[in-house]
């Protein structure tokens, strides 16, 4: 009944060494409902993965699942190493190795731009305010935005905000960045500001699992796209032969609808 | 029909202290109730099963007793296991009390209404519970708990007159004592209803300084609280 049809995974970089994160058999209902089944599923460190399915297969609640935002029933969510599990006292501590951006940006409204930043590094890294507000600084000028550092979230446009998001993620320095659906909720002409952003963080070799729609985007910068339907990966695979040769039929059929749109 | 407002003003001295003590009350009952209301709120939502039904039992009890019931049976039914409190005493206790079951619930409506993704975001960055919920969360509340908690507040300003039951010179106590000397419940009444208008108003202009420090989202003030 939990039939995957996964093709085989293409050469990730560093194929010798262990995954960054390793889940396996993973399971999670909500209740009764099941929308997460038997989720097998590596990254390794510097890889790409564009995890794409329609509404409601599970891709978001897969990605939160990494860092605990959702809790699974079933199998095992590793993370360097360490398993995350209920026992778990430091999830804390490897929720700042982890950075997300989410669709709805998710700002502290009543902080500026660089207090954004500040608050976890201070908080959790215990930087002192100076160092803080350069480390914040120089991810302000890497999404381009470091005029704005006084600004208030509600002051800036949505693609102004989710960079904003961005740098504020990577101040923590992270192992992986995880994007759920980071462009989403942009309008169109945004949406190439934050595209671009995440297209230079992935050459400069972040680990990346990006939830996204922008197939433009996949094909370009990952390493491996996933497409997930009803809960379950149904095909892996590296872009070019998954855009140009999809093997199962519910991606064929995704894709279809995904490009005459 | 005349108003004999001399036997007012000769007995102005008991009112004064009327209102002192119903001053004195109210301005630390609503302190200590928004201090008990944080802590009632926190065991309400906290996951330990044994905190979170303490707090669910306490707010159902004080919510669903009339105050006066409240102070009886802090005043009166309490000596027979030995403890005696003072009527004022009574007071500070019972009108804290009271307030802190309600501010409990104002103050869970209010992060319930402060968007999910907040505590995604805080979690997700690795910060500590105690502290998004103090640096992230808690200045997110204001807009939602000054309208409800400025109510509570005033109603226990108003509630305060049933501490005249248990002897507490409050007040009404203070009404009834001086239209007890000088048999004019028109005049008394009156006065002291209108004395209680003051109050409430002045403490109402109070608030709308506290809204507008907080309810507008100025920009440029900034809610961080250092």
């Amino acid at each position: 009944m939990t039939q995957k049809t996964a093709v085989s995974t293409v050469a990730s970089p560093n194929l010798n060494q262990d995954a960054l994160i390793e889940i396996r058999k993973m399971n999670k209902w909500y209740g009764q409902f099941q929308v997460l089944k038997d989720i097998d599923f590596s990254v390794y460190t510097g890889e790409r993965v564009v995890i794409c399915g329609p509404s409601g297969s599970g891709k978001s609640t897969l990605i939160r699942c990494i860092n605990r935002l959702e809790v699974h029933q079933q199998g095992d969510i590793i993370f360097d190493g360490i398993a995350l599990t209920d026992e778990l006292k430091s999830i804390d501590k490897i929720r700042s190795e982890i950075g997300m951006c989410f669709q709805q940006f998710n700002l502290f409204p009543h902080l500026s731009v660089l207090e954004n930043l500040i608050l976890a590094p201070m908080s959790v890294r215990n930087l002192s305010r100076t160092k803080a507000e350069e480390l914040g600084l120089h991810y302000l000028e890497k999404v381009k935005i470091q005029d704005q550092a006084g600004k208030y979230p509600s002051q800036l446009s949505g693609g102004q905000q989710q960079r904003v998001a961005i740098a504020r993620a990577l101040c923590m320095q992270p192992r992986v960045m995880l994007f759920d659906e980071p462009t989403s909720a942009l309008d169109p002409e945004m949406i190439s500001e934050v595209l671009d952003i995440m297209e230079e963080l992935a050459t400069e070799g972040m680990t990346m699992i990006c939830v996204t729609h922008e197939m433009g985007f996949a094909r370009k910068v990952a390493d491996r796209v996933i497409f997930m339907d009803a809960g379950q990966i149904v095909e892996e695979n590296d872009p070019i032969n998954f855009f140009d040769n999809p093997q199962n039929s519910r991606t064929q059929k995704f894709l279809k609808q995904i490009f005459e749109h | 029909m005349t108003f004999d407002y001399m036997a007012i003003w000769h007995n102005r001295d008991i009112l004064i202290d009327g209102v002192l003590t119903t001053l004195l009350v109210s301005t630390i009952a609503i302190p200590i109730g928004i201090c008990i209301g944080i802590a009632i709120c926190m065991m309400r939502i906290s996951e330990n099963r044994l905190l979170r039904w303490s707090a669910i039992g306490y707010i159902e009890v004080i919510r669903n007793i009339p105050f006066l019931i409240l102070i009886f049976l802090v005043f009166y039914a309490l000596p027979f296991y030995g403890i005696r409190v003072s009527g004022l005493a009574t007071g500070f206790i019972c009108l804290s009390i009271y307030g802190g079951a309600y501010f409990a619930e104002i103050f869970r409506g209010g992060i319930q209404s402060v968007a999910t993704g907040q505590f995604d975001a805080s979690k997700a960055l690795g910060l500590k519970y105690s502290f998004y919920m103090r640096r992230v969360i808690f200045p997110q509340l204001y807009q939602y708990i000054i309208p409800p908690g400025t109510n509570i507040a005033l109603t226990m300003i108003k509630e305060s007159s049933l501490l005249s039951m248990i002897t507490v010179a409050e007040l009404t106590y203070a009404a009834h004592d001086v239209n007890g000397r000088t048999f004019t419940p028109i005049e008394t009444f009156t006065t002291i209803a209108l004395l209680y208008w003051l109050i409430s108003t002045l403490f109402l202009k109070l608030t709308h300084l506290l809204q507008a420090k907080f309810g507008i989202e100025d920009a440029q003030d900034g809610l961080a609280i250092r």
